[in-house]
């Protein structure tokens, strides 16, 4: 990292314009992010043409406060109302809509805020200080690397989550088979489609999370409602998290914003699958991993700090490669196009300033998230306050209209209350949603990646083991696997009896 | 009348060990006791064991040969496109053989309990009723009127009485979320078979009063 | 109950001043804002080249032009969705190569051909360009395809999905060369930028891709061109021969984006869209854009733009089905 570099960046984006753009982004995708339905994506497609006629530093200022501000934002109806706001803020809700429950919502909502901002500077200021060596190690990522990673990350998960390992494993199969639905990855041949065009595209993410979590959470407070006739409301937010609290999971923040960082810096992969890998890996390495999923508030630490950990590396495979490294960053990398500053490897060569002044806007979005997620924090008030009867209804409106908004299909309102039901029957016998979600997201990557490298091999296997970083991680997905069996062998006679039991 | 959102201050102090309060009724959620509906049972754990192992049969020996379509070269190839759904339904079998056989044993070893009371069971089929009746309304009267309906069906349901309130929310939210989504997020909705109720014709009508009142209070038709 | 009317009457207010924000003038076409339904992800080129034009035919339409994203199914989703509007001219379709032709040539379960949608004007074209490593030791077109004669089934292509401009512009090559598709193997990837990055990992040997995503490639010496699908040689590339010099005149793959309408399109909405696009490309604000995402502008009307949608159509059905690629 050259200083001099850095400090002509400083020149780039101190002008009253950038900042004004980076707050009304973070603005903008605050709202957004708290809107169910309405994903980062849609929010910065809907301000990419105004940043047409901007300057190229204040078009990314706006984009960026977006991008940033969104991941943060779909926590918060993740918390409050059980409706991942975006796809990244399921792992949010595994462990913040319980603790909302208890009347911990205030705890969890900035627990979610300060570990986004923490790993949001650590994971860019690692992006920023090693770019080009983030880029070349990106590249030698391919289909193998990538599906030894996934196998790593399955193994972390699996194990950990849910009381039984068996309806962990059926969860799980469930949750990959709906992920099948739709065009092959490879040949283009259609899988359940059942005649039907419209599920050609597959299930939406959105759809999958909403059906899964909020339909069942919705029908479940209606029958506690209808028996309790009274007005039931959550009543409080309970204390502000103390600063004791926060430096506590001070180890949690790094490992997961590592993760989270890794899982950035590699094209294709998003943010979701970071959150899930973030928040098993604060269960793995926590002193109380059986608490996790009741309330626990190291779970909202770990899944935040993974998806936003993802945004300061996600940026160095697109401005380097030029290619994103998820939805959204393809959006900002068409905005730099259309200002003429095509990212690639000619970018860094000929413009680092720009490069720079990039991760420099993170910082100063990073700033204004905290203080305009804290406005949000004391407005979630509102929330907590609404009677059951009168919330749940409300957010079933705001489930439906938001599953509709993301693709615009009908196909996916209809998918949305089929996996509701589906949901709800799993729930009424424990079969936890976790391992559902996490095949759904990582199942494709899995099969395709899989498959890819065994038309690139032409059918040998010996691709798998044939780099240092698959072997690497095929590696630790056995140590991993091992750890599993010996932490479950450990539990057995306490914790144990009740993880096995089927 | 008493405050709709805010009963802060009439908290029954002291319902300490989780139960129901003195006051009467409970007002906090976390001091309601437990949905039966989550109650794990034995008997649902066979009965879920055997309803997985059915799906798992059909879905590997009728739906993966009915609705995956595998091009003629990769039939039986580990290219195949159905080798997964395969290999998934497969799995599935395996495990909820496991599931149900444990089921059974511990079913039969312990000391029988039932499932849910069938009043618990009958309300979550009501609100899932509701949700349906809401897709189906959809169609037949478009989004932001279904949505209307849908939130007083599911309030009352829910338990409020207060007509007010229920009015209100049903009106304001779906009209707020039709002008958010496809005012500002230019979101197309489904149109629906009875193309009056579809709210663009409402809002237009609207438009058409404001634009009115807007002509005359810039100066009529001098401009 | 104080703060709760008060929060009514603020909702109420907010939702009459945005009803009243709204244009509503009754009279001739188009009365209201026009959306473009990009069958493809936003941010892509195909999405960016729409929000361009998006933005600057505002004066030449009269009303706002909005763009909005159905992705999905190689742009199946979104054009089998544009293609059963009610024709009203209030919904339109970003046309493009890959999803109004290729993907309905080789999946007759589209759902749809060309003759289900209303061909508008084409704004632009991106020749294509076959490019290999650096490192490489095939110099030529000649030397690749010698090379994959000689040892069939060895050497191996990036592409961007079965049905995907990459994808047939390879297998035309192949095909005009007198192969079959079992001397390449074909690799899949997400998207075309990915495709290129299997290519720059070494994951495979060759690959044909649109100039605007291989030019920076090309320039910072990453990767070598070895021919582009234009007539003439290319000013960016002037080193690079086409492939009529080559020998191969008949790879003419190129991409290109287009307004399209659902069918059955009355005429009078297609001419004045037309003659606005054509309007529009004269304007500098959209050619400046245009030129930098790396497309070529090129105006081509409605009666040519079908003519030309048809006669790929039947080409590209002709080759899936020589191929045994076409999927029934």
């Amino acid at each position: 990292m050259d200083i001099d570099v850095v400090l002509q960046s400083f020149g780039l984006i101190s002008r009253w314009q950038v900042m004004l753009a980076c707050l009304v982004g973070v603005i903008w995708g605050m709202f957004v992010g708290v809107t169910p339905g309405l994903t980062g994506i849609m929010a910065v497609v809907i301000a990419l043409p105004f940043t047409f006629f901007f300057e190229p530093q204040t078009a990314i200022a706006l984009l960026l406060g977006i991008y940033v501000t969104a991941i943060y934002g779909g926590s918060v109806t993740a918390i409050m109302i059980a409706t991942p706001g975006t796809p990244n803020a399921a792992a949010t809700l595994l462990d913040g809509y319980p603790m909302a429950c208890q009347g911990k919502a205030r705890q969890a909502l900035e627990m979610a805020l300060y570990a986004s901002v923490t790993a949001g500077v650590v994971s860019t200021v690692v992006a920023m200080t090693i770019f080009p060596i983030v880029a070349t190690f990106a590249l030698r990522f391919g289909a193998p690397e990538i599906f030894a990673l996934i196998v790593f990350s399955i193994t972390i998960i699996a194990g950990v989550s849910g009381d039984s390992l068996i309806k962990g494993f059926i969860a799980a199969a469930l949750g990959f088979l709906l992920a099948t639905v739709g065009q092959d990855p490879i040949h283009g041949s259609s899988r359940f489609t059942f005649g039907l065009h419209e599920l050609q595209g597959g299930m939406h993410i959105l759809t999958v999370l909403v059906g899964l979590f909020t339909i069942p959470e919705i029908i479940v407070r209606g029958v506690e409602a209808y028996r309790a006739k009274v007005k039931v409301t959550v009543g409080e937010m309970g204390p502000s998290l103390t600063w004791r609290q926060y430096f506590r999971y001070f180890p949690t923040y790094m490992r997961s914003s590592a993760a989270g960082s890794l899982i950035g810096a590699l094209p294709g992969l998003g943010g979701s699958p970071a959150a899930f890998l973030g928040y098993f890996i604060a269960q793995r390495f926590s002193k109380h991993p059986e608490r996790f999923g009741k309330g626990e508030l190291e779970g909202v630490a770990g899944a935040e700090s993974g998806n936003n950990a993802v945004c300061g590396p996600a940026l160095v495979p697109m401005m380097s490669l030029g290619i994103p490294g998820d939805t959204t960053t393809a959006v900002l990398m068409g905005a730099l196009i259309v200002h003429g500053l095509s990212p690639g490897p000619m970018l860094f060569t000929n413009n680092p300033q720009f490069v720079y002044s990039v991760f420099l806007l993170l910082f100063v979005c990073l700033v204004m998230l905290l203080v305009i997620g804290y406005g949000v924090v004391r407005m979630a008030r509102w929330v907590v306050e609404v009677p059951t009867q009168i919330l749940f209804p409300v957010v079933l409106i705001f489930a439906t209209f938001g599953t509709y908004a993301v693709r615009g299909s009908m196909i996916d309102v209809i998918s949305m209350f089929g996996v509701g039901i589906l949901g709800f029957a799993m729930r009424t016998q424990g079969i936890p949603a976790a391992p559902f979600a996490i095949a759904f997201i990582l199942g494709p990557l899995f099969e395709n990646e899989f498959r890819k490298s065994l038309i690139i091999s032409q059918g040998s296997l010996e691709i798998f083991v044939s780099s240092a970083i698959s072997v690497t991680f095929l590696l630790l997905a056995v140590a991993s696997a091992v750890a599993t069996v010996y932490l479950h062998w450990r539990l057995k006679g306490t914790e144990g009896e009740k993880m096995m039991q089927a | 009348m008493e405050p709709p959102f805010d009963n802060g201050g009439e908290e029954p102090e002291g319902a300490g060990d989780g139960g129901v309060s003195v006051a009467g009724a409970p007002s906090r959620r976390s001091e309601l006791p437990p949905v039966g509906l989550e109650t794990i049972t034995y008997r649902g754990d066979v009965i879920a064991g055997a309803i997985c192992l059915i799906t798992a049969l059909a879905g590997y020996f009728i739906v993966v040969p009915a609705w995956v379509y595998v091009p003629a070269q990769f039939k039986g190839t580990i290219n195949s496109p159905a080798l997964m759904p395969q290999a998934l339904f497969m799995l599935m079998g395996l495990f909820s053989t496991v599931y149900l056989l444990r089921s059974i044993d511990k079913y039969r070893r312990s000391d029988r309990q039932g499932l849910a009371p069938l009043s618990d069971w009958a309300l979550a089929a009501g609100t899932i009723g509701i949700c349906l009746a809401y897709l189906g309304a959809i169609y037949v009267v478009g989004f932001p009127v279904a949505s209307a309906l849908c939130l007083v069906a599911a309030q009352y349901f829910f338990g409020e009485r207060r007509w007010g309130v229920i009015l209100a929310i049903a009106i304001l939210l779906p009209g707020l979320l039709w002008l958010f989504f496809v005012k500002i997020a230019l979101i197309v909705l489904p149109t629906p078979m009875i193309p009056f109720l579809d709210f663009a014709d409402l809002v237009g009508a609207l438009e058409g009063v404001f634009e009115t009142a807007a002509f005359f209070f810039e100066g009529g038709f001098t401009a | 109950m104080l703060k709760y009317f008060r929060f009514v009457t603020v909702l109420a207010g907010v939702s009459l001043a945005m009803a009243a924000a709204l244009p509503a003038d009754a009279g001739e076409y188009p009365d209201r804002p026009i959306k473009i339904v990009v069958p493809s992800g936003a941010g892509g080129s195909t999405d960016t080249a729409a929000r361009i034009l998006a933005v600057n035919i505002y004066e030449a339409i009269g009303q706002p032009v909005v763009v909005f994203n159905k992705k999905g199914a190689s742009g199946g989703i979104g054009i089998n969705y544009g293609i059963n509007v009610k024709p009203d001219g209030y919904i339109l379709m970003e046309g493009m190569i890959g999803g109004h032709v290729l993907h309905p040539a080789m999946n007759k379960g589209a759902g749809y051909t060309p003759k289900d949608y209303t061909p508008i004007a084409m704004t632009q074209m991106n020749p294509n360009v076959l490019v290999v490593r650096d490192d490489s030791p095939y110099k030529s077109v000649k030397d690749l395809l010698a090379a994959i004669k000689k040892s069939p089934g060895k050497l191996k292509f990036s592409h961007a999905g079965a049905g995907s401009i990459h994808f047939f512009g390879i297998h035309l090559l192949l095909k005009v060369a007198g192969l079959t598709k079992e001397h390449a193997i074909a690799v899949p990837y997400k998207g075309g930028k990915r495709s290129m990055a299997g290519l720059l990992r070494g994951e495979v040997d060759f690959h044909q891709t649109n100039l605007v995503s291989a030019i920076d490639f090309i320039q910072a010496g990453k990767v070598r061109a070895l021919a582009v699908t234009t007539k003439k040689r290319l000013k960016l590339l002037p080193d690079v021969p086409t492939y009529t010099e080559v020998g191969y005149p008949e790879v003419d793959i190129f991409g290109w984006r287009g307004i399209i309408g659902p069918k059955g399109l009355p005429k009078e909405i297609v001419d004045k869209w037309a003659t606005a696009i054509q309007k529009t490309m004269k304007r500098r604000g959209w050619k400046k854009l245009v030129t930098r995402v790396g497309d070529i502008p090129r105006y081509m009307g409605p009666a040519e733009f079908t003519k030309l949608i048809d006669a790929d159509f039947k080409r590209y059905r002709q080759m899936a089905k020589d191929l045994g690629i076409l999927v029934e």
